[in-house]
């Protein structure tokens, strides 16, 4: 019985000493749960001193701005970092619009000549141009750069195995734009691919593509052509009424009309959407307001997030850029022409219609 | 008898129980009447969700009618939110566009009430009943862009979906109250047992050790808490501290009072050994005044006869025989002549033969003087043996008397004294009395005393003349043996009889301690005394006995 009273007596005694260090441990605990949130007050020593420093971030694009592949890479890349104190500082290369080998070999000496007068701490590049004229200058140096929105093998500009180049893939979510075209014309099983002369840019495309066709077992790609004018386009296009029942349109920009002029691909797309009975995608959004029924387009916002994912990375955990892997975005941004499904007499479904980005018109009826 | 834990569990249980249950009764009605609204908001809620995708589609400038798969928004709403039981899209004809049940599209709403609300421009939540269900019905006008009311929005839930809820939540409600009362409960027998019980229960322990024990040791109730159980303990714990100290002072006094009783009784040991004395003396007075009183009586006609012996008679006789001797011898010559011729010889010789007649006479009643002294010098013997037979000890001395006897010579000793008075004593002597182991001498006093009272009962007698007798018997009966002494003197009156025996009361003006004195002595030797008068002037009878268990044969 004695033996009994003492074993309580020392429960109960232990039972005192915890409870009230069980107790202001809990108090603590709620504590901390309940301030941080409310007064932004870590409690733990882990406060950040990565966050509050400066960094110096110099945005390299290989186009211009404004135009909404590039600002919507920007958008994304500044979202990642949206918390941490950086300076900005952009340079346009503007490629798009001044496209010769000169200009680019210029653009890109000014690029270098601006990272190496300023000294940021981080280089963020976009697009192929940049990589071709300016980072591949930097391949192992101690200059962080992250790119995105790439889409030849990084390999080409000796990114793979350096200590300081990484960044986000531009692969077309070829997967999702066919399934898109499934959603809404349900029985296409037989589908044509038309290139253009640049097999620069199409080979590594269609390999990417070809890939991927086991996932898509209920369409067959009976054609994957090659065309070299305007007129042949024509030809391929109005053969294909009674071939296949869609067609993926991707290179469509080396087209020459007769009198040797190169047809610019805005309107080659007008006169598919005109003369046209078959449904038809491609990957890239710009090319919905010029008459492709659809696609699932990358998505600019979100290769330039993932850039910055991988900047926050190294700028506020210290992680070397080659720990990143060179890898594409996965969601993409559904796009439908509603003027074209209109034209080809298509209804969409109400489900697509509330989930994707609409074009109601035309770019020439705007 | 329930504890105090006991009770307070039950209030607390029965006041968790009341409180809980119109709690619960009140939250029921407050929730049902708040879930119904709730529900109707999220109903309209949802039904707007359902109009805004209609918007949005709308804006791409496609007819409503031409929508396509919109069922699959109906049925996702369905599917979504579980109570909700149908999600459709009416035209404003009535004509179901779209439904989540694929089968009901195409058909039409006939209900006024419904195609009224159907119609209206405004958001509305009506009732209504369908194949026995009632259902709340929210409806949603949907807008073309050129504003026109193109189609209407319907999601309703049936009204029994919140009685279930309601339902849910009371059971919901009383578990969780089950669980906090049991838990409440066990909380609050814990916390009563640490505040309440144990702290009581180890004041009433040391309580009871206190009351029991009647220890020297200190014992105090170790509760420490600072409430008010805790000062009962302090308050106990104060009043043990007082208590001691009042202890410690009533030993000192009864210690002081012990002594004092002590000596108080030494005095009254000595104050009574002294009236045991004085009670002894008097009695040995009394019987050696019986003893002088009888010796005097006796001795009376001795004195009578000394004193007659003492007369002249025989002096003068001696002085007549003398002279009549002279007389002779002058005339001793002729003596014959002288006391035969001569007249004066004839009269000296007739006068000498009277002489010696009275002195033959004289010598007789001298012979008969003596023996009547020697009679009494006998009695005066016996008188007097008697009283050395019966002679106080200082100490008492047990031996074996017969109670007929001690009546008897009890009798005797005061015979002088009795027949004085004229007083009538009669004896009726039980002849087979067992003897009684105690000291006689004590014994025979205490008799002595009682006949002393009965014939000094007879002394304030009113009425002199009546007859004064004095009955003394002795009895044997199962229940004990004894003797009675019954007189028929004044009496006593009933109100004194109860404080006859007590010490200093006398009606005789005496000290009042003899026969308490008599009465103390017999109880002594296991024996009674009673005093019986039936009145004043009626007589009295004391009557001593002694128990069987006594007896000695």
């Amino acid at each position: 019985m004695n033996r009994m009273e003492s074993m309580i007596n020392k429960i109960r005694i232990i039972g005192k000493t915890i409870f009230p260090v069980l107790l202001a441990g809990m108090c603590l605990v709620f504590l901390s749960a309940e301030i941080e949130p409310v007064f932004g007050i870590r409690l733990s020593a882990q406060a950040s001193d990565s966050s509050k420093a400066k960094f110096k971030i110099l945005h390299v694009m290989s186009y211009h701005s404004p135009w909404a592949w590039t600002d919507e890479q920007l958008a994304g890349f500044k979202e990642a970092l949206k918390d941490l104190n950086v300076e900005y500082k952009v340079f346009q290369m503007d490629t798009k619009r001044k496209n010769t080998e000169e200009w680019m070999k210029e653009a890109g000496r000014q690029a270098r000549d601006l990272i190496d007068s300023w000294k940021p701490d981080l280089v963020y590049t976009s697009d192929d141009n940049v990589q071709e004229y300016v980072a591949k200058y930097y391949v192992n140096t101690e200059l962080p750069f992250v790119f995105s929105a790439v889409n030849a093998d990084p390999e080409k500009y000796g990114f793979v195995g350096s200590k300081n180049i990484t960044g986000v893939l531009e692969q077309e979510h070829f997967v999702a734009s066919v399934t898109l075209l499934r959603e809404i014309v349900p029985n296409v099983k037989k589908i044509a691919v038309v290139l253009d002369e640049g097999a620069d840019t199409w080979d590594p495309v269609v390999k990417r593509m070809k890939a991927k066709l086991s996932r898509l077992p209920d369409v067959e790609f009976v054609r994957w052509d090659v065309i070299h004018s305007f007129d042949e386009y024509k030809r391929t296009i109005e053969a294909y009424q009674t071939e296949v029942d869609a067609v993926a349109l991707l290179g469509i920009f080396t087209f020459k009309d007769e009198s040797g002029r190169n047809v610019p691909y805005q309107e080659v797309l007008k006169w598919t959407a005109e003369n046209s009975r078959l449904p038809d995608f491609s990957f890239w959004k710009d090319r919905i307001s010029y008459g492709t029924l659809c696609t699932v387009t990358v998505s600019g916002f979100e290769q330039g997030m993932a850039a910055g994912v991988i900047a926050r990375g190294i700028l506020t955990e210290g992680r070397s850029p080659s720990s990143f892997q060179m890898v594409p975005t996965v969601k993409g941004e559904p796009v439908v022409s509603l003027a074209r499904a209109k034209r080809l007499n298509i209804p969409i479904k109400t489900s697509v219609l509330l989930t994707v980005e609409v074009v109601e018109k035309f770019a020439w009826e705007k | 008898m329930l504890k105090i834990r006991t009770k307070i569990i039950f209030i607390v249980i029965a006041v968790l129980l009341g409180s809980i249950g119109a709690s619960t009764l009140i939250s029921s009605y407050f929730f049902t009447h708040e879930l119904s609204g709730a529900f109707q908001s999220e109903a309209l809620v949802i039904g707007q969700t359902l109009k805004s995708q209609l918007d949005r589609l709308l804006r791409l400038n496609i007819p409503v009618e031409n929508l396509v798969g919109f069922d699959e928004q109906c049925l996702e709403i369905v599917d979504k939110y579980r109570e909700i039981t149908y999600a459709m899209v009416v035209d404003t004809g009535g004509k179901i566009l779209f439904h989540n049940d694929p089968f009901q599209r195409g058909g039409h709403i006939d209900d006024p009430a419904l195609l009224k609300g159907i119609l209206s421009a405004e958001e509305r939540i009506q009732t209504y009943s369908h194949r026995g269900v009632r259902y709340y019905d929210v409806m949603i006008p949907v807008f073309d862009s050129g504003h026109r009311h193109v189609a209407t929005v319907r999601v309703g839930f049936p009204a029994d979906f919140i009685s279930d809820k309601t339902k849910e939540l009371f059971l919901y409600s009383l578990a969780i109250a089950a669980i906090f009362c049991f838990f409440a409960i066990i909380l609050l027998i814990y916390v009563l047992s640490v505040w309440i019980s144990k702290p009581l229960t180890r004041l009433l322990k040391v309580i009871q050790e206190v009351g029991k024990e009647n220890t020297e040791d200190r014992r105090r109730a170790d509760i420490f808490s600072r409430d008010e159980i805790g000062l009962l303990g302090q308050a106990f714990n104060e009043m043990m501290d007082d208590l001691e100290e009042y202890q410690e002072k009533i030993k000192s006094h009864a210690g002081e009072l012990e002594n004092r009783v002590k000596e108080r009784t030494r005095e009254l040991e000595t104050a009574q050994r002294e009236l045991v004395n004085k009670a002894m003396e008097a009695g040995r007075a009394q019987l050696s005044a019986m003893v002088l009183h009888n010796i005097g009586n006796a001795m009376t006609p001795v004195r009578v006869h000394v004193e007659s012996m003492k007369s002249d008679e025989l002096t003068r006789i001696a002085d007549y025989l003398e002279k009549s001797y002279a007389d002779l011898c002058e005339h001793g010559p002729d003596l014959q002549r002288y006391v035969n011729d001569d007249p004066r010889g004839k009269e000296i010789f007739s006068f000498m033969g009277k002489l010696v007649d009275s002195l033959k006479s004289n010598t007789d009643r001298t012979k008969k003087v003596m023996n009547d002294i020697e009679g009494v010098i006998q009695y005066i013997s016996d008188i007097l043996t008697l009283q050395q037979s019966y002679a106080a000890k200082e100490f008492e001395t047990k031996e074996q008397v017969g109670l007929n006897r001690l009546l008897e010579d009890a009798v005797k000793m005061q015979k002088g004294i009795l027949e004085k008075r004229d007083i009538d004593v009669r004896m009726d002597l039980e002849p087979d009395l067992p003897k009684l182991l105690i000291d006689k001498s004590r014994l025979i006093q205490v008799i002595i005393n009682l006949i002393k009272n009965s014939y000094e009962a007879f002394d304030s007698l009113a009425d002199q003349g009546r007859e004064k007798r004095i009955m003394l018997k002795t009895f044997h009966d199962p229940d004990g043996f004894g003797f009675e002494i019954a007189d028929t003197g004044t009496g006593i009156l009933p109100e004194a009889l109860a404080s006859v025996c007590e010490f200093g009361i006398s009606s005789k003006g005496s000290s009042g301690f003899g026969l308490h004195y008599c009465k103390t002595f017999l109880e002594k030797n296991k024996g009674t005394l009673t005093v019986s008068s039936p009145g004043k002037e009626k007589g009295t009878t004391v009557s001593v006995s002694f128990e069987d268990r006594k007896l000695e044969k």
